[in-house]
């Protein structure tokens, strides 16, 4: 964080300019402008030029009472109350009261109106006292009924009654007044000695039109039950003895002033003074502000359209969830987000947004080929630039320009370098990548693959290029788990649009993005309508910057199952799920004891940027659950859900510290945000060689202010524990504390807190080569906060624990692991995920060796 | 972030006011504010002579000049609801930084009188 003091010459202040502008000048030189000087010191921003509410409270002006009588010869202008309900007779009475506003200037926007009476006397029942504007003018004679107010006093010349606008000549077109027919207001009167509030849009429409046209401000008539008799309601009136209680409208305002952008309901932007923005139920974004700077946020209604379900992707040899062979296309098409919004350009995977989700099993191979087939959609051709802006300055587009290379990440996989998605192998439109194999050597799990292409992976998912893995094994499939049509992938991102549907993106490259709609598979906001039973989500934030932490609207209690790379050893009860980018979390709801048409919104709450400052930047709907009324699953979650044994610490060769910054913008000197980096250092600076098949601890240390989800490529972690640090001196300043129990599966990526240090424990197996790290916060990834390790093959074939001989020790590792299947095993030394004889044998193949 | 800066104005008028000025500025997560937490972020414009004030209402912080500054600061690290004041003579833009949180860039970085316009996000 950074700021700056400007520091003036004393005598420069800020200048209010006829056009609303403002400038720094001395007070002679704005006089010579005709500007409104603010005082010596004073700064433009926030700019003081801009209008600012102004609140006025307008004692009646007028008032009277309309008796109901044949002649119409009844009022009481000067008297001290106003009458509304009817007479015991059950003759009616009605309360004239008019306010002069001609204190707000024309052209201001009125933004709230009250009127307040004062009720001193209640007879008989509540009645509702409704407020109609009046049609015609009206008068206030001399009449004044004292001790007799209820009943009037005969009219005097110029007074309003029954049937006359000014008595004698002058006649209301209607007995009784005439208004309005639908009332602007209605209060239920029941006691007296209390202030009673009309305060309506209706009311303020009824002020705004006064505002602008005077002429036709003839004020409202107060109307009470005049159905049943003996109900009166009496108030004081402008001549009560107690000033404090007479009529009182109290309007707030905006004075109309300067030109600034005014934000529309549909994301557009005009200029515009505060009210007339206001009058088109714009936002003002200050005088002197500028469209071309505004962002203006497209108001779309939540909840209108289903959640969207990806398709299982179609191999071209074998079949979904099995072995098989994928030629999986990148593709360009408009796709409609949500439906008010014109449809939107977007890329995703064999022609949807997300992609389509890749069925798979574990020990089955899935290859793919991937296809850069981005074209642009109306003329077919080839891309040979993209979308979004790219900001050249980043590495990456430094090199490549405009072009949309891509290259596609098995996030969560354990496979090779060369099918990795190495961000330098990313290619251009026309060119498509090797075939990619996945040995698919782990357990079960919720992955995802997305573009990974150096310098531009922000730009390629905010478009789009994000899609659901899911791999399966036969110890998930034999738990009673909710399946099938009641298992769900959620992929959560946030997004900003233009009012033609367009993505909206920063230009240059900035610290972060946070969009103001929230996309579920797709769709903003959508609502998904469930059985009641229970459901299995498979939650994914694949947003680019923005953290969740997710709830359900009524507090209910949801178990998380999994976490990224798994399941958990058994459900943990959870009230609230926080997920950074690139996380993933399966969870499962339980809707079977709610009635049947209740609605369920699964709710944000974390701030932006996170963690940030609570309740600002919070974007709080995700998306909305209907239950229904057919019963679903219900039988009961298993207690037991799968083995997860903790990688004991001392089983770590080392512990290697990233310092996790902002640093200056030395490669993007013109750029407003810093760089990001891990140890200071860049993508291209290797600095960790683990050896295979060993094991390392990573402590991830965060002297920024955000928090940075830290991904690792081909390693399944553990979260160890995180620990409190004093961000200047480094000491700690609080115990290691373990992670939360659904923090205690595999992981490939963590959530590291500012000023603490988050450690988490790997083994390096399967494969050699080099491997990306790096921040998931794409924005912070494309520039710096990415590096590599290399993973190096022993010395010597066959030294399990590295120690340099190939021994008895070697061998214990692997006889004590033998017949183990799964990710991380140190002595599956060919990476094939399983211990078995093809390991012994490179140990016993190489016994003795290096002694 | 989003945040306004202003030019350097080269001229010093010599006059020196006596109505010195102490203007306030927040200091939270993760913004060095006039407004408070989720209003625009505001750069004080002062008078030669005049004194910001840091609140700290949020985290831990310093409020440091960068290197090379002709104004030079720098507060310990200050938890909820502590100050600390600076009185500026020198006419100037002058950027800071918070130590843990960000990073000094030196007295290179100038940049032109903007715009009184909203920030996109
Ligand atoms: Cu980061
Ligand atoms: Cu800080």
């Amino acid at each position: 964080m950074a700021g700056t003091v400007t520091v003036l010459p004393v005598g420069v202040g800020a200048c209010c300019l006829d056009n609303g502008d403002c400038d720094l000048l001395t007070e002679s030189q704005c006089l010579a402008q005709q500007g409104v000087f603010q005082g010596v010191g004073t700064s433009c921003s926030p700019n003081p030029c801009e209008a600012q509410p102004v609140m006025v409270a307008v004692v009646a002006d007028k008032d009277n009472i309309l008796y109901e009588t044949v002649d119409g010869s009844i009022s009481n202008a000067l008297g001290r109350h106003l009458y509304t309900g009817n007479q015991n007779s059950g003759a009616r009475r009605r309360a004239v009261v008019s306010f002069d506003l001609s204190a707000i200037p024309p052209g201001s926007t009125v933004l709230s109106a009250g009127v307040r009476l004062y009720c001193n006397q209640s007879s008989g029942m509540p009645i509702n006292v409704m407020l109609h504007r009046l049609l015609a003018d009206w008068g206030e004679g001399t009449s004044q009924a004292t001790g007799n107010e209820g009943a009037g006093a005969a009219a005097t010349t110029g007074d309003a009654t029954w049937l006359h606008r000014f008595y004698p000549n002058v006649f209301w077109s209607a007995s009784g007044g005439d208004y309005v027919s639908s009332s602007s207001a209605g209060v239920m009167v029941m006691a007296s000695g209390t202030f009673y509030t009309w305060s309506t849009p209706a009311l303020v429409a009824d002020v705004q039109g006064w505002v602008n046209m005077p002429s036709m401000n003839f004020g409202w008539v107060f109307r009470g039950d005049e159905n049943s008799s003996a109900n009166g309601k009496r108030f004081d009136s402008r001549n009560s003895l107690t000033p404090a209680n007479h009529p009182v409208l109290v309007v707030t305002y905006l004075p109309p002033g300067a030109l600034g952008a005014c934000c529309l309901a549909d994301g557009s932007c005009v200029e515009a003074t505060a009210s007339e923005c206001a009058d088109m139920m714009g936002v003002h974004q200050g005088a002197g502000s500028e469209c071309a700077m505004a962002s203006c946020p497209i108001a779309l209604e939540p909840f209108v359209d289903p959640l969207p379900l990806p398709a299982v992707a179609q191999p071209v040899t074998g079949t979904p969830g099995g072995a098989a062979h994928y030629v999986i296309p990148m593709t360009e098409q408009f796709q409609s987000l949500h439906r008010d919004l014109p449809p939107t350009r977007v890329w995703g995977y064999a022609g949807s947004y997300p992609g389509p989700t890749i069925e798979a099993r574990r020990g089955e191979e899935v290859t793919v080929a991937w296809v850069n087939d981005l074209r642009v959609w109306e003329t077919g051709e080839l891309r040979t630039a993209h979308v979004l802006a790219v900001d050249t300055c980043l590495h990456g587009p430094n090199m490549t320009g405009e072009v949309p290379v891509t290259v596609v990440h098995l996030h969560g996989g354990h496979v090779g370098h060369e099918s990795d998605g190495y961000p330098e192998y990313a290619f251009p439109p026309g060119d498509q990548s090797p075939v990619y194999v996945y040995p698919n050597n782990q357990p079960a799990a919720t992955i995802w693959y997305h573009d990974h292409a150096l310098g531009i992976t922000r730009l390629n998912v905010m478009m789009g290029l994000a899609g659901f893995y899911i791999l399966r094994d036969d110890e998930e499939d034999a738990l009673n788990i909710p399946r099938g049509a009641n298992e769900i992938p959620l992929a959560i991102q946030d997004r900003s649009f233009h009012p033609d549907g367009a993505l909206k993106y920063h230009e240059e490259w900035h610290d972060h993005f946070f969009g103001d709609a929230i996309l579920v598979n797709g769709k903003v906001w959508p609502y998904l309508d469930v059985n009641r039973g229970k459901y299995r989500f498979r939650a994914l934030n694949g947003s680019n910057s923005r953290v969740y932490t997710l709830s359900l609207s009524d507090g209910a209690v949801f178990w998380q199952i999994g976490s990224d790379l798994g399941l958990l050893e058994s459900p943990v009860p959870m009230t609230e799920l926080t997920l950074t980018p690139g996380e993933r979390a399966d969870i499962v709801i339980d809707f079977a004891s709610y009635a049947p048409g209740t609605e369920i919104i699964l709710t944000n709450s974390a701030p932006a940027p996170y963690p940030g400052f609570a309740g600002v930047g919070v974007v709080p709907n995700v998306m909305k659950f209907i239950v229904g009324a057919a019963v679903g699953h219900t039988d009961p979650l298993p207690s037991s859900l799968a083995e997860v044994p903790r990688i004991p610490e001392s089983e770590a060769l080392l512990q290697r510290d990233f310092e996790l910054r902002q640093i200056a913008n030395t490669h993007c000197p013109d750029h407003h945000d810093g760089l990001w980096t891990i140890n200071s250092l860049h993508w291209d600076d290797v600095t960790e060689y683990p050896v295979l098949n060993t094991t390392e601890i990573w402590a991830w240390v965060n002297r920024s202010g955000v928090s940075h989800p830290m991904h690792m490529h081909l390693v399944a972690f553990q979260v160890l524990d995180r620990q409190p640090f004093d961000p200047v001196t480094g000491q700690p300043t609080g115990p290691r504390v373990p992670p939360a129990a659904n923090e205690m599966g595999w992981k490939d990526t963590v959530n590291a807190p500012p000023s603490e240090i988050t450690r988490v424990i790997a083994r390096f197996t399967g494969f050699t080569g080099l491997f990306p790290y790096h921040c998931h916060i794409l924005e912070h990834e494309d520039h710096e906060m990415m590096r590599q390790f290399l993973v190096v093959a022993p010395a010597i074939p066959g030294d399990v624990n590295g120690d340099g001989v190939v021994d008895f020790d070697d061998l214990a590792i692997v006889l004590g692991e033998f017949g183990l299947t799964g990710p991380g095993l140190k002595g599956d030394l060919n990476g094939d995920g399983v211990v078995d004889f093809a390991d012994l044998s490179i140990v016993l193949g190489a016994f003795g060796s290096g002694r | 972030m989003c945040r306004a800066f202003v030019v350097v104005l080269a001229a010093v008028i010599a006059a020196f006011s006596a109505r010195a000025a102490t203007v306030e500025v927040y200091v939270f997560n993760n913004e060095f504010s006039m407004n408070p937490p989720g209003q625009p972020v505001a750069d004080p414009v002062i008078s030669m002579g005049d004194t910001v004030r840091w609140v700290w209402i949020q985290g831990n912080h310093t409020t440091t000049s960068v290197s090379g500054s002709l104004e030079q600061w720098n507060s310990n690290i200050n938890s909820s609801n502590q100050t600390f004041e600076h009185t500026f003579t020198n006419v100037g833009t002058w950027w800071y930084y918070c130590i843990p949180h960000g990073f000094d860039n030196g007295t290179g970085r100038r940049a032109a009188w903007p715009a009184r316009s909203p920030c996109s996000p």
